[in-house]
């Protein structure tokens, strides 16, 4: 194997400054990163090894679309060390990134299609990239139909509140928000995302795509209720979350059959998952 | 003819189902070499082995049946009758669902020695009796095989069983050859042996075979490999393997019981166990505690009293 | 191809030359001590020379009230390492295929990669642990970039594609007509062996699909999930990353291994591969199946017999290998 000399260093990361930190939820957090004069090189559903100096790397994914130029934005559920370490940064810190890696969601097969976005908490992190990238004025004429529906434990869960006021307001495409348990405030829908997309949702499922992102279990039960509801697994597309490091296919914890979730996922079609082993 | 006993005893359990599984000796492909095997039909029974290759502490298998309702004969040569005996009383198993398969031992052979001893020779040049170990029908000394570890053993018979493989025996290596791996060690001027150390200290690659097959080490996340917070790095550095091996060390006294299993395991052949060893010998003499043989007294590390020597500070 | 025959005093003599830049592997060591110089280092396990047990990746420090972060450019002078064909094998199809990957190479595997000359030597001394031929090796095994050494009729016989990096080849006296059917028939004999042993061509596939056999408890009870196979497998190449030093400090690159239940941990606390078994079966089936079902059909697993020499209970990965191969057969 021939050796590239002239390679650059594939773990270095660039620092970007942290313009602002919007707060979602009591453990999640909206970083969005100024990228100066650059755009970024992202496709909806790939993510970035994100670097706090003195703690380490995180693999997160990026929820901002590539249409927003200038910067990238990243929402992260606080739960182990670097994320917690990401939590404690303020407006103006520089936080390391470097990627992006992974493969995107397949958008020469979702153009020209109806588009079936199902997303549980914060989930919809990965699916707001496609989601604002389908709905960009240039775009939008690309797609078809589209219908988000979106759930959460409670209505404290729901991330991107400012953003989902967006969506609701569009009269192109339908919007539906759930939660699993209201609160005195709450008046829209309750119910589990399965149950609700069941009952609510009447596509031709052979027209249709879906593509889902959220907790294993929701996203476990989606699959099924969209099976029920007659969709075919290629037309399934959801993604998969595995401890990652190095992002490149290398360090090997994300190994799951054939496949490097890294470098080859994380987005897969429910027929590739089905003749994976189920280890994730 | 004791492995026959214990082949007897083995089926007996089974059949009577006096205990659902047994954790035993089994032989390998490979010359002068063992393995861990679990059985849970008569039929097995068959593969259970014993000689001096056993080195395995069987009792580090306890840890996996901790929250399980098996009863689980074990084979316990007099060390690893200790740890049972250290396991029991810091309450990690319940004794009502051991049955102790006691073996009183030998010692162990070092497979190094061996090959040094008698490079070319073969298992079918040996015969490893009760009466003594024989090469091409001649008796072997056996302090020039037995592992380093065994030749200052003080408790060749097991101190808890059920039943005994064997007869108990009168006198322990110890007593017999009245030497200690420590001794050289003991010979070496501070600086010796602080270079000494630091020498071996470079080879650990810290793949932590020493910790895992330790009978005793069970915590359920080891310091070593916490993050956060981190207490070691993760690279293997000769500081921070000392680090890692001398808080395991000081984690282990007052209960290590001198198998050697950590040696044994060690892929780059570090004198590992002579850490833990040291300590024991210092509780030993100052404490006049040893590990798996007091079920009373609380270990030393465990209590404090005025009036604690202190000499072994320094 | 360019081969002859030295002399073993010349060739020692050639060693010593080179000896402050020579890497010399245990195996090589401990199979052919007269090939040892005083100055030669001895490694452990061949990919410590490429693949570092701890490695920096680059440098970070806190400064006029914000982070930096600075490149470390690799470097790395010429340097000579004898191993045994399997050995060398792990690093030509093994890590380079994982660390020069296009467009994402490594730059320290790299660069130390390009500094490094191979001197292969014919393994005359099999141990009972190896099996080289199982997965597509032998003991003549070279390529066309290394200096492949055989002992010869109390010589040495000598073959590489690059003369011009291993001069010794210019000492060398052709082999005659007779000399040179020997050398090909001992080569011929060991490929019959490997063509005769090696694992079914469907042995990948076929491992894949016995994912939930039930064998796979049974094989794995005994482990004690350390990691002395695959630190001490010259294949074995998963690593962390971590920072070390919190103002000032570095990212660090470390070994790791699928046997260490902290391995695949999520930070929510969810394991993929929660118990012995998975990790087990993981170990095997990367080495068996989804390494050689990625690299078309190349083993990530040379046969060297190493894991199976150092496991503290005997854990023999051939055997495991075997058994479940043996399933496939039954199956079909």
């Amino acid at each position: 194997m021939a050796i590239d000399l002239e390679n650059k260093n594939i773990y270095l990361p660039r620092l970007y400054r942290i313009m602002e930190i919007i707060p979602e939820t009591s453990d999640i957090k909206t970083f969005r990163l100024d990228l100066e004069d650059e755009n970024s090189s992202h496709l909806p559903g790939q993510f970035a090894e994100l670097f706090v100096p003195g703690v380490g790397e995180a693999p997160i994914s990026i929820t901002s679309s590539p249409t927003q130029k200038g910067i990238l934005e990243f929402s992260i559920k606080r739960t182990g060390l670097v994320t917690s370490a990401i939590h404690r940064l303020n407006s103006n810190d520089r936080l390391g990134i470097r990627g992006p890696y992974g493969n995107t969601f397949p958008l020469s097969d979702l153009t020209e299609q109806n588009l079936l976005f199902i997303a549980g908490g914060i989930g919809l992190a990965p699916l707001r990239s496609l989601i604002n990238f389908v709905l960009d004025t240039e775009k939008r004429n690309q797609f078809k139909k589209v219908t988000i529906l979106y759930g959460a434990r409670s209505p404290q869960d729901l991330v991107f509140k400012w953003e989902l006021k967006r969506w609701q307001m569009r009269d192109d495409i339908t919007f539906l928000l759930t939660v699993d348990r209201g609160d005195d405030q709450w008046k829209g829908t309750v119910g589990l995302v399965p149950n609700v997309l069941k009952e609510n949702i009447q596509v031709d499922p052979l027209e249709w795509k879906s593509i889902i992102c959220g907790p294993p279990i929701m996203i476990k039960f989606t699959i099924k209720a969209l099976l029920e509801m007659g969709f075919q697994p290629p037309d399934i597309i959801t993604t998969l979350e595995m401890r990652m490091k190095c992002g490149l296919g290398k360090c090997g914890r994300c190994n799951i059959g054939p496949y490097y979730v890294c470098k080859d996922g994380p987005v897969f079609t429910y027929q590739q998952l089905q003749n994976m082993p189920e280890e994730y | 003819m004791f492995e026959s006993i214990l082949i007897d005893t083995a089926k007996k359990l089974l059949r009577d189902k006096t205990v659902d599984l047994i954790i035993g000796y089994g032989s390998t492909h490979y010359p002068f070499r063992t393995e861990p095997i679990v059985i849970n039909k008569e039929d097995q029974a068959d593969a259970l082995i014993w000689n001096p290759f056993c080195g395995n502490n069987l009792a580090r298998y306890l840890k996996y049946y901790k929250n399980t309702q098996h009863k689980i004969a074990l084979m316990v040569k007099g060390c690893d009758s200790r740890a049972v005996q250290v396991l029991l009383k810091e309450d990690q198993i319940n004794r009502d669902r051991l049955y102790l398969i006691g073996l009183s031992c030998p010692g162990l052979v070092n497979r190094e020695k061996l090959q040094k001893q008698f490079p070319q020779a073969s298992p079918e040049d040996f015969q490893w009796k009760e009466t003594g170990w024989f090469f091409h029908g001649e008796q072997i000394d056996p302090e020039l095989l037995l592992e380093e570890t065994c030749l200052r053993c003080r408790y060749p018979n097991p101190l808890e069983y059920d039943q005994l493989i064997g007869e108990p025996r009168t006198t322990s290596p110890y007593q017999t050859y009245q030497k200690d791996y420590l001794d050289p060690i003991d010979d070496l001027s501070p600086e010796e042996r602080w270079d000494r150390w630091s020498k071996e200290m470079t080879k650990c690659i810290r793949c932590y075979a020493c910790r895992n097959s330790c009978p005793l080490c069970y915590c359920q996340e080891c310091f070593a490999e916490s993050t956060q917070p981190q207490w070691v790095s993760p690279a293997p550095t000769p500081s921070d393997n000392f680090l890692f091996h001398l808080v395991r060390t000081m984690h282990m006294a007052g209960r290590c019981v001198e198998c050697g299993a950590c040696e044994r395991a060690c892929p780059v052949s570090i004198p590992i166990a002579q850490l833990p060893l040291k300590v024991e010998t210092i509780i030993r003499e100052q404490f006049q505690f040893e590990a798996g043989t007091d079920q009373e007294s609380a270990a030393p590390l465990l209590t404090y009293r005025e009036n604690d020597p202190g000499d072994f500070v320094k | 191809m360019k081969s002859g025959k030295v002399t073993k005093n010349d060739l020692v003599q050639w060693l010593k030359t080179h000896q402050n830049n020579f890497l010399v592997t245990e195996k090589v060591a401990h199979h052919q001590p007269e090939l040892l110089c005083d100055q030669s280092k001895e490694i452990k396990n061949i990919k410590e020379a490429l693949f570092l047990p701890w490695d920096k990746l680059f440098n970070y420090h806190w400064e006029n009230q914000q982070w930096n972060v600075d490149n470390i450019q690799p470097s790395t002078s010429p340097r000579f390492l004898m191993a045994l064909p399997c050995e060398a094998r792990a690093i030509y199809e093994v890590l380079d295929r994982v660390f020069l990957q296009p467009s994402e190479t490594e730059s320290g595997y790299a660069a130390r990669r390009q500094g490094l000359k191979m001197v292969i030597v014919g393994c005359i001394n099999p141990e009972p642990t190896c099996f080289c031929h199982l997965v597509g090796g032998n003991p003549y095994w070279t390529h066309p970039d290394a200096l492949f050494i055989l002992p010869f009729h109390d010589e040495y016989y000598l073959e590489t594609n690059q003369p011009e990096q291993f001069d010794i080849i210019e000492q060398g006296t052709t082999l005659n007509k007779s000399e040179k059917e020997e050398i090909e028939v001992l080569r011929k004999q060991m490929e019959e062996k490997t063509n005769q042993e090696k694992l079914p061509e469907d042995a990948p596939q076929g491992l894949y699909d016995l994912f939930e056999d039930q064998e796979w408890e049974d094989l794995s009870w005994k482990c004690l999930n350390c990691g002395a196979c695959t630190f001490l497998c010259p294949t074995c190449q998963c690593f962390d990353m971590s920072a070390e030093g919190r103002l000032k400090g570095f990212q660090l690159k470390t070994w790791d291994s699928c046997m260490f239940p902290k391995f695949t941990l999520h930070a929510s606390g969810h394991n993929p591969r929660p118990t012995f078994k998975e990790r087990v079966r993981q170990r095997v089936l990367h080495k068996f199946s989804y390494f050689p079902l990625r690299e078309e059909g190349r083993y990530g697993c040379v046969g060297c017999g190493k894991c199976i020499e150092i496991c503290p209970v005997n854990w023999n990965i051939r055997e495991a290998v075997e058994r479940m191969v043996k399933k496939i057969g039954n199956r079909s």
